[in-house]
């Protein structure tokens, strides 16, 4: 018996064994690894659009490996801390900084500046998204845009209609009649975290972080404060479904179980429409009462980069051209990474567009067309995320009824703040 | 005769087999509540998907799809879940095979041969429990890189060969609790140490290693992390990594996660029950012997 | 009489042949990432670039600066200090009444085995979030029964933990598993001499069962208490900490240091404060246990 475990057990242990040395590339190809996050759908879709790349390109071999987006940035600092790093890299708006200050990814400007990458069709704001100081180490694979989502149908019902612009005070008048008449509370406007922030500054022309990324670009403590009394007065007339008190499970069963709203990226639609199983439309964030300008940017959905330690860095130049620019991608993938930064490409794929991606893409082009976009944003600092968890700490205190002085509190973030950016830097 | 019924019955039961009808309520409650969540993810996974959650207290579905398994199993680049389930089983079966073999040799010499330091490394091996196994990892990636394992199965079976703390220790816990009577006589018999292992300590802790091994496989089947950090190509994945493709960070395919989570369970279970029968056999060769 | 001729038989050489495999992956596998992740306790290490040696700086700030770093600790006390002694009696429990003979027994056994299949499931914590939301399963059970429905149960500060625990106590099966084969494995003989003996359940439950079953005690209990200090899965996929940093278990706050905001080092030196903790916890009860756990073969 033990003994003919043990012989199963060292064929099994060859078998892996040889399982783990068929790995060499075949005749004359170059390898490129590419590492990207996702779903079912981006990976059938990528792993096809790589197979048409690879047609196109027969003496790159591509080596695809893909995970979900939890364990992606384990995996990735993994890679690197391990010497592993892939050739290219699919890259976040968050881990942008982090990455490239950190040397791991290569600069782009010798591939933009030889047309390696060809960007001539590419709006330079947008294309400088991917820029960490003056360089660019990261290209966009396409826009969003930061909309409300919302329940028609809940309006119908309470017979009320939202402005596609509408100001905060247009929006809580709504959200407290549809309350009234449906019953049906609102978790958008008790959520007063990081976008909502960065919505108000943006109105007032002001960014989340200073032009050098050394402390945030506002002072001015009534910014938090606006938006925490506008939570507690939600809560307390009602109207904003009170704290703890939610029933779904996800952002997706909150369109149905808690709310008639959500705050969602364009390209997201399909998913929540998928997932809530109603019929959503979209409108702008709303606008400060006393905005002076709009809020809503553009913003990268993510991007491709190339690793610093790559050896086949002109491979990976030709992948990303590839994606930016040619038709044979985009006959495959789509708005998958959502809607492309070259215009002939979005020109080409309009008419093709499922009515989910449509109705995405009708609204980034009315947001453009009314002149409601201002400037896509600079990457965050890389303290920003913890920056973002603090509020998330600040704006629980004050939603549990902890604080009664939410302008001392105010403050006390703003300085907190501050001092994780200076942290950061001096860490480098 | 309804009316009255109450009053036969109660002269019908005996004192123990009312006993014994009292457990059995008691038990199928039980087996309720713990069964309530495999049953919920059944019914989700066969319910579509915009009805998963806004129907979610409700067990049973309205309207039955097989869709997400259909989605579910096609799997990733082209490989289902077939080759998933494939892959996971290889890996499982060599832990559980490396773990039982190897737990039950180390914990036999620490459980009943007195060497010099065996307290020694029995406090190491214990120590080796206590580091959380976040921090472990990337020095552990480092290590298997540098001997060129990055890739292949290698990191997630070979250790299992080399024994884990936990099994060691627990297969010790059983051996310790077998009397030395047999022992010592098979050595004035002049039977070896390794005699001894393997005639009469070995056969004696078969339902303590078929634990260990059932628990081995398990973790095996269901490490997420040995995936994400070790295999590279996509037709090398295994079930529990391949499950996690389902999501990205805002669209979540809960339906086809569900789905195949449920068939992920049925391995598991399947050696679940194995390991019953076996429980049961151990006591029946040791039965003999008392 | 032991033949002395053969060298592979002296107890000082067969120990070490037998505990060979657990030497040789031991000193393969496991000693140099231990001690790497000593090292980059005393480090600055973001994991993208190589690590900074800072001496104690972590350590000072764990201390002094990082007000999470307690408020974790502590969640991380209360929650073994509860859930270690409810989930051992559970298993136990458990474990005895599906010990006895029954055609349904593999059933029941596998019933009650299954929530630790599913163990850190996606689905697990969907499925907890729902029963215990406002408006959820358990609320409505509670309102059918006459008795407050109102609870917030994963919101409110003082139930989050409590509900945490319990999905803990509910995956009892491991636990269990191991229980059932320790009791299986006391010889049926023991029982009947008793019975011979005249001696009742009760009697033969504190007479042989119990003092038979205390080394697997002593396991389980090491081995909870282990897991719990190092809990992580149910904060981690369920409240993330909340609220008010009430599930704030020490494996959530140290993953987030090291992978979210990549501190590794910060990271580490938190794995081996906790380490220390551990053990020190740990060698009480294994000093303890010369005076509760009976080893046959000891033969006391």
């Amino acid at each position: 018996m033990t003994k003919r475990l043990l012989a199963i057990a060292l064929i099994a242990a060859m078998a892996v064994c040889a399982a783990g040395t068929a790995a060499m590339a075949e005749g004359g190809q170059t390898p490129l690894r590419i590492l990207w996050w996702g779903s079912q759908t981006r990976h059938d879709l990528t792993m096809a659009m790589l197979d048409k790349f690879m047609e196109k390109y027969p003496d790159i071999k591509v080596e695809p490996e893909f995970t979900d987006w939890g364990g992606y940035w384990s995996k990735l600092a993994t890679q690197v801390a391990g010497g592993l790093t892939p050739d290219v890299i699919q890259m976040d708006h968050a881990y942008l900084v982090q990455y490239a200050g950190n040397g791991v990814l290569a600069s782009l400007n010798g591939y933009i500046e030889s047309g390696a990458i060809g960007v001539s069709d590419v709006d330079p704001s947008i294309l400088a998204s991917g820029n960490v100081g003056d360089d660019l180490y990261a290209v966009p694979t396409g826009m969003n845009a930061l909309v409300l989502m919302y329940r028609q149908d809940i309006l119908d019902e309470a017979g009320l209609t939202l402005p596609f612009a509408p100001t905060w005070g247009e929006y809580v008048e709504i959200s407290k009649q549809v309350f009234e008449k449906t019953g049906r509370t609102d978790t958008y406007v008790v959520g007063a975290g990081m976008d909502q922030l960065r919505f108000s500054l943006r109105n007032m022309g002001l960014n989340m972080y200073n032009e050098e990324g050394t402390a945030l670009g506002w002072d001015d403590p009534q910014f938090l404060v606006t938006n925490w009394e506008r939570v507690l007065k939600a809560q307390e007339e009602g109207y904003g479904l009170g704290v703890g008190e939610t029933t779904a499970a996800t952002a997706f069963d909150d369109l149905v179980a808690d709310s008639w709203v959500g705050c969602h990226w364009t390209n997201e639609l399909e998913a929540y429409q998928n997932g809530s199983g109603v019929e959503l439309e979209m409108s702008e964030v709303p606008w400060r009462d006393d905005a002076v300008q709009p809020a809503t940017f553009f913003k990268p959905s993510m991007f491709w980069s190339i690793a610093d330690t790559s050896a086949v860095k002109d491979e990976a130049a030709t992948f990303i051209n590839f994606f930016v620019n040619d038709t044979d991608c985009y006959d495959i993938v789509g708005t998958d990474r959502a809607m492309p930064i070259s215009a002939k490409i979005r020109e080409y794929i309009t008419p093709n567009l499922n009515p989910a991606a449509k109705k995405g893409a009708d609204a980034l082009d009315r947001l453009s067309s009314e002149g409601h976009i201002t400037p896509v944003m600079k990457p965050d600092v890389a303290a920003h995320s913890e920056i973002d968890a603090l509020l998330t700490q600040y704006n629980e205190q004050v939603r549990y009824g902890l604080v009664d002085d939410l302008t001392e509190y105010a403050r006390q973030f703003i300085e907190e703040s501050n001092a994780l950016i200076a942290k950061s830097l001096a860490a480098k | 005769m309804v009316a009255g019924g109450v009053k036969p019955i109660r002269r019908v039961l005996t004192p123990k087999l009312r006993r014994a009808a009292l457990y059995h309520v008691l038990m199928a409650s039980g087996s309720f509540v713990m069964l309530y969540p495999l049953v919920w993810m059944i019914s989700s996974s066969v319910k579509p998907n915009g009805d998963i959650f806004t129907t979610a207290t409700r067990l049973f579905p309205s309207v039955v799809t097989g869709e997400h398994y259909a989605t579910g199993w096609r799997g990733f680049a082209g490989y289902t879940f077939a080759v998933f389930f494939g892959n996971s089983l290889l890996i499982a079966a060599l832990s559980m095979m490396g773990t039982v073999v190897s737990s039950a040799v180390v914990a036999f010499g620490f459980a009943r041969i007195r060497f010099p330091g065996r307290n020694v490394w029995f406090v190491v091996m214990i120590t080796t429990m206590l580091l959380p196994s976040q921090v472990m990892m990337i020095p552990r990636f480092v290590l298997f890189n540098r001997m060129g394992w990055v890739g292949t199965y290698l990191p997630m079976t070979v250790p299992a060969f080399f024994g884990g703390a936990f099994s060691i220790f627990l297969v010790m816990q059983f051996i310790r609790s077998i009397p030395r009577d047999m022992d010592e006589a098979a050595k004035i018999d002049g039977c070896s140490w390794y005699g001894i292992f393997l005639k009469i300590v070995a056969p004696m802790i078969v339902p303590a290693l078929v634990t260990v091994g059932v628990l081995a496989f398990i973790g095996s089947w269901e490490d997420f992390m040995g995936a994400l950090l070790y295999l590279n190509k996509p037709n090398r994945y295994t079930a529990a990594y391949a499950l996690k493709l389902f999501n990205d960070n805002t669209k979540i395919d809960y339906g086809a996660t569900f789905a195949m989570s449920v068939l992920s369970l049925a391995p598991i279970l399947a050696v679940f029950f194995f390991f019953q029968k076996n429980l049961v056999e151990g006591i029946s060769i040791q039965g003999l012997k008392g | 009489m032991r033949r002395a001729g053969n060298i592979l038989d002296h107890d000082s050489v067969a120990g070490y042949v037998f505990i060979a495999p657990f030497l040789i992956g031991l000193f393969a596998f496991t000693v140099i990432p231990f001690f790497t992740s000593l090292y980059l306790a005393f480090t600055e290490y973001n994991i993208l670039s190589p690590a900074k040696w800072i001496g104690l700086d972590n350590f000072r700030r764990m201390f002094f600066e990082d007000k999470l770093f307690w408020t974790a600790f502590q969640v991380t006390f209360k929650f073994a200090l509860i859930q270690v002694p409810v989930k051992l009696a559970f298993s136990l429990l458990v474990a005895l009444a599906l010990a006895r003979y029954s055609k349904a027994m593999p059933v029941y056994r596998a019933a009650f085995y299954i929530p630790s299949l599913m163990g850190g499931s996606v689905a697990v914590a969907l499925l907890w979030k729902q029963l215990f939301a406002f408006n959820g399963v358990v609320n409505r059970l509670l309102g059918f029964a006459g008795l407050p429905n109102n609870t917030k149960w994963l919101a409110d500060p003082n139930t989050a933990l409590g509900t945490l625990i319990a999905l803990g106590v509910w995956q009892f099966g491991s636990g269990m598993l191991i229980f059932l084969s320790a009791i299986k494995n006391i010889p049926s003989s023991y029982h009947e001499a008793a019975i011979v003996d005249g001696a009742g359940p009760v009697k033969r439950f504190l007479k042989i069962t119990l003092p038979m079953l205390t080394p697997i005690l002593f396991f389980n209990l090491v081995n909870q208490l282990i897991g719990s200090f190092q809990a992580f899965n149910s904060s981690y996929l369920i409240t993330q900490g909340k609220p008010l940093n009430t599930t704030l278990y020490y494996g959530v706050h140290l993953y987030n240091r090291a992978f979210t905001y990549y501190e590794m080092g910060y990271g580490s030196a938190m794995a081996w404060f906790m380490l220390l903790i551990i053990a020190a916890l740990t060698a009480l009860v294994f000093r303890s246990s010369s005076m509760w756990v009976y080893y046959e073969s000891d033969g006391k």
